[in-house]
């Protein structure tokens, strides 16, 4: 029963995420690079609603941050970062975020609590960091069309990404391999994984790379009403967002592990071990590689 | 090796964040990735001295779609889109979508008509808020008995949502020798984004009147 609980557990991490939001937007992107819509897991009509919802959620954003340019209320403020923090947390339950990456270098790795929390605060805000960055950039100092030059950002973005990850996949399948056939009796080598300044935070700047287009657009509509500062609060209120969903997953992702290692007798728990760690970063190697091509072709 | 009470602290929480999990993932996941843009529609259909001639399009952007647009083809941020702007802004900003039929699909009495081309595009801005306006030319020569038109927007990559507007989302030049019904609403036989929605459908009749 127990280990039936950790295979959904591990199953739906992994399978029920999806691959990353790799789509442009058709308006200003030729359709060579455009991709389709990512699959959802399960099909219902409670979506439509929930577009809805969404829609009125970016409208009042909108509102509000016109409200606050105009009449520098107080209160509009408070309630605009709630709605950035929201948006951010919905925003990355979606597609893409790196939530497949980040949990399966957690399962490829003795990641704990405290360092899974610190993965996804540093993902979430290189991520805003990212968009921010483009945008700036872009506007101030190439002085760039935002909407024609962020789509080849984001390819280059994406390919210096996904080819990181691919890489790191293969240095952990080719660790764990070694580990499994030469020291079946040894625990795998977490040390590098262990340190948060090191492996951990590496990782997170990878997946985190490709600039987060919530971010982006909300940062050009600030710059357009002369809120460029407001604009930096809520690009961190976004992050904060994503980083409280990407928590949770990643606080998950070493619950379920941990219980699941426990559950297997301790004799067996260190080929288990090794085992998962090769299967994750197969899946690592594998969403690389996909996605990397799908990018490049 | 454990015993039965600290298995059951130990799974308590799995078992909750299993919840959480497949929740946050499985109702959430498709939906708040996509989409990123939403369009407020209306539909002018445009009727000649022998029937259908074409639909006139107003697609009004969100906020934030409007304000990218603006900042990167109103050159001179006036608010104001010249000439020059809108010429840019249909190369870069919409003829991209004439690949997927300009997110228009039509069927004449349940015949699919291709949409290949559009004419007299123009954006402008109002409020900040970016509308573009295009023609799709759609002859059907009316007869005695009713031409069945259905005309479905929406982005087969789903990054934009497309919806009608909540006011005047259709409006009719009519000429008086023509007997017409519209009807704004859901199409049963029509699944979009994975067999998931029924893309809001101008379900159009019109015939010559007797």
């Amino acid at each position: 029963m127990k280990k039936t609980i950790n295979l959904i557990l591990l199953v739906c991490l992994l399978c029920a995420m999806g691959g990353p939001a790799l789509s442009h937007n058709p308006f200003t992107t030729s359709p060579d690079k455009q991709h389709e819509a990512p699959a959802p897991p399960v099909k219902s009509r409670v979506f439509v609603k929930l577009i809805l919802w969404q829609h009125q959620l970016k409208l009042k954003m909108s509102e509000l941050i016109r409200e606050i340019q105009a009449g520098r209320s107080f209160k509009a403020l408070i309630f605009l970062l709630a709605l950035a923090f929201a948006y951010g947390a919905i925003h990355s339950a979606g597609p893409g975020h790196g939530k497949v990456v980040s949990s399966s270098y957690i399962l490829s790795h003795n990641v704990s609590i405290p360092g899974g929390l610190l993965f996804a605060f540093v993902f979430a805000f290189v991520h805003g960091l990212s968009g921010a960055v483009a945008v700036l950039g872009l506007r101030y100092v190439l002085q760039q069309g935002v909407a024609d030059t962020l789509g080849d950002v984001t390819t280059v973005t994406q390919v210096v990404s996904f080819g990181l990850i691919t890489l790191l996949g293969l240095i952990i399948f080719f660790k764990s391999t070694r580990d499994l056939i030469l020291s079946r009796n040894a625990r795998p080598d977490h040390s590098s994984a262990n340190e948060p300044g090191k492996g951990l935070l590496a990782w997170a700047g990878t997946v985190g790379l490709v600039p987060c287009p919530a971010v982006v657009m909300v940062m050009l509509f600030c710059i357009s009403m002369d809120g460029l500062v407001l604009g930096l609060v809520l690009a961190a209120c976004i992050s904060l967002g994503m980083a409280s969903t990407i928590s949770v997953v990643a606080v998950s992702v070493i619950l379920g592990k941990t219980g699941m290692m426990q559950t297997v007798l301790k004799k067996h728990s260190l080929t288990a071990e090794h085992i998962i760690r090769i299967l994750s970063s197969l899946v690592i190697i594998a969403f690389g590689l996909i996605f990397l091509t799908t990018t490049l072709c | 090796m454990l015993n039965k009470e600290n298995t059951c602290l130990t799974y308590r929480p799995a078992i909750v964040l299993i919840a959480i999990t497949i929740v946050i993932t499985l109702f959430t996941a498709p939906v708040f990735g996509h989409p990123h843009v939403f369009i407020a529609q209306r539909v002018d259909v445009v009727f000649d001295d022998r029937g259908l001639a074409g639909f006139r399009m107003h697609w009004q952007f969100d906020d934030m779609f409007s304000t990218m647009i603006a900042a990167d083809h109103d050159k001179d941020q006036n608010g104001q889109l010249e000439k020059p702007e809108v010429a840019s802004i249909k190369e870069k900003a919409f003829s991209y979508i004439s690949e997927s039929s300009y997110f228009t699909f039509i069927t004449i009495d349940g015949r699919a008509f291709d949409v290949k081309y559009v004419t007299d595009f123009d954006a402008v801005l109002k409020d900040k808020k970016l509308e573009y306006i295009f023609f799709i030319p759609c002859h059907v020569t009316a007869m005695e008995t009713y031409k069945k038109i259905k005309l479905a927007t929406y982005d087969p990559t789903y990054y934009s949502a497309i919806f009608f507007a909540e006011s005047r989302p259709v409006s009719l030049n009519a000429t008086q020798k023509l007997e017409i019904k519209t009807a704004v609403k859901e199409d049963p036989d029509t699944l979009i984004y994975y067999d998931m929605i029924h893309p809001w459908t101008l379900f159009l009749e019109f015939r010559e009147k007797p």
